[in-house]
């Protein structure tokens, strides 16, 4: 029988044997991948979407007013098919136009309006430096403004220098803006958009209001891809036209529907506002 | 061999700073803690280039995940263990290339060539090679680390009983393909 000490022996010896540096090559290929990968965010308190959810659950069928507050307001009304559809019902207090034109525009109609979210978590405001809108979100996420345009025709990937980010406890919410590019109408540009990968055809766009204007959600709750790309769970985009620019707002992580719209709906867009690089000579 | 190897001083105001999205610090921290991993990976996996890319890919998905890490002094413990995870994956991945086993790299530090110490090395290298990987990582973890048994399981995330079989296994099944060699445990251990 072998003695397991003798083993234990020898293999220790064996072991020790081994290289004790890592390679400089791995090292470096490592620091320069880091440089490029985003951090996955872990979400301890996860305000947004506990008290979002609590907040549409109990607030159901209640209709409340808040007056004060832009995009604060989100009326909710049960669809007929098997995900919510919503009748955007504002009175629009900043210019809307053009809207963006579909055979399922949002309806002005408001009957049967059930729930009110007015989540307040949100209480900070992100002013985006360039891309023209604001939002409000929870005090304790980390907010990132982009630094760079979102060029006509290119994809925003997540981490793009183009997208403003605010990283919260549950979800994750990015945005950028474009203007339309020399005689592109509105139609044009979302049919672009549409042929993005995870976007829902067109025709089956959620009408959605974002801020004061009527936008649609083009990506409802579809699989993100993995990371990099994305943190993973259900990815919500939606997209709005106003004052010749386009928006495109997307949230992603542990982040529902109705998180996503009443996020949307606490929108200001400014488009007046928004930096856009000189045009070319 | 006693615990050390993974006793790398590691400033806990960096792993902080590495949370919080700063990239220098968890620069630094790579640094600071990629030789232990290497070494580490490389005994478990025994070949370099495998050893290079768990390296890799666990300092990357540090990274990506140290938001996650909620107790700073874990973190050597922590990334100890996403590289063990790095392994299994690299070991996986390294079975499609069964055919291509090669010997022992010498990229270690340079040890006088003993032919006498030779055979009994190489056949304590098959031998590891043939055990599974998770029972590698116990017996590195236990045999070169210096880890005891309920650290290990917990560092895994395994119960203690597990750890304790899957040393349990690797020592049997290196014992069983010694026993072939009996020059060497007739040595006492050593590698003459």
């Amino acid at each position: 029988m072998t003695d397991d000490r003798s083993l234990e022996r020898a293999a220790r010896a064996w072991l020790e044997e081994g290289p004790t540096r890592a390679p400089e090559h791995a090292v470096k290929a490592a620091l320069l991948q880091i440089e490029t990968t985003a951090q996955e965010w872990d979400w301890p308190v996860p305000h947004l979407h506990v008290r979002m959810r609590l907040a549409g659950t109990a607030m159901t069928g209640m209709a409340l007013v808040g007056v004060g507050l832009i995009g604060a307001i989100l009326l909710l009304q049960p669809g007929p098919g098997p995900g919510p559809a919503i009748s955007p019902s504002l009175s629009p207090t900043t210019s809307a136009s053009p809207q963006p034109s579909s055979s399922s525009s949002p309806s002005s109609s408001a009957s049967g309006a059930t729930a009110v979210a007015a989540p307040e978590v949100l209480t900070a405001t992100f002013v985006s430096p360039r891309n023209g809108y604001s939002v409000l979100y929870p005090a304790d996420w980390i907010a990132t403004a982009g630094t760079s345009n979102w060029l006509a025709g290119s994809v925003n990937l997540w981490g793009s220098s183009a997208l403003d980010e605010l990283r919260g406890s549950t979800a994750r919410f990015v945005g950028a803006s474009q203007p339309l590019q020399s005689g592109q109408t509105a139609d044009e540009w979302l049919a672009n958009f549409a042929a993005g990968a995870c976007l829902t055809p067109k025709e089956n766009w959620i009408p959605v209001p974002i801020g004061a204007s009527a936008g649609f959600i083009d990506a409802n709750g579809c699989e993100a891809p993995d990371p990099p790309l994305g943190k993973g769970g259900p990815l919500f985009d939606a997209v709005v036209i106003v004052g010749n620019r386009a928006y495109s707002f997307t949230m992603d992580g542990e982040v529902s529907h109705s998180d996503f719209v009443s996020v949307l709906a606490t929108v200001t867009l400014d488009p007046e506002s928004a930096v856009d690089p000189s045009p070319s000579p | 061999v006693g615990p050390g190897h993974l006793e790398v001083e590691v400033d806990r105001d960096l792993v902080e700073q590495a949370r919080r999205g700063d990239r220098e610090a968890f620069a630094i921290l790579v640094h600071q803690v990629s030789d232990s991993l290497y070494a580490v990976a490389h005994r478990i996996l025994r070949d370099t280039s495998l050893a290079e890319d768990a390296l890799q890919n666990a300092l990357v998905l540090a990274w990506r995940r140290i938001p996650h890490l909620r107790d700073a002094d874990r973190f050597e413990a922590w990334l100890h263990r996403i590289l063990v995870h790095a392994c299994y994956d690299e070991s996986q991945r390294a079975r499609h290339w069964t055919a291509n086993v090669r010997a022992l790299p010498a990229d270690g530090p340079s040890t006088p060539d003993r032919s006498a110490s030779f055979a009994d090395r190489d056949e304590l290298e098959r031998a590891f090679r043939r055990l599974p990987v998770d029972q590698r990582a116990v017996f590195v973890l236990h045999h070169y680390v210096g880890l005891p048994l309920v650290e290990i399981a917990e560092l895994l995330e395994i119960p203690a009983g597990t750890a304790r079989s899957r040393l349990h296994y690797a020592t049997r099944g290196l014992r069983t393909a010694l026993e072939a060699q009996p020059e060497l445990l007739a040595n006492g251990g050593r590698l003459a």
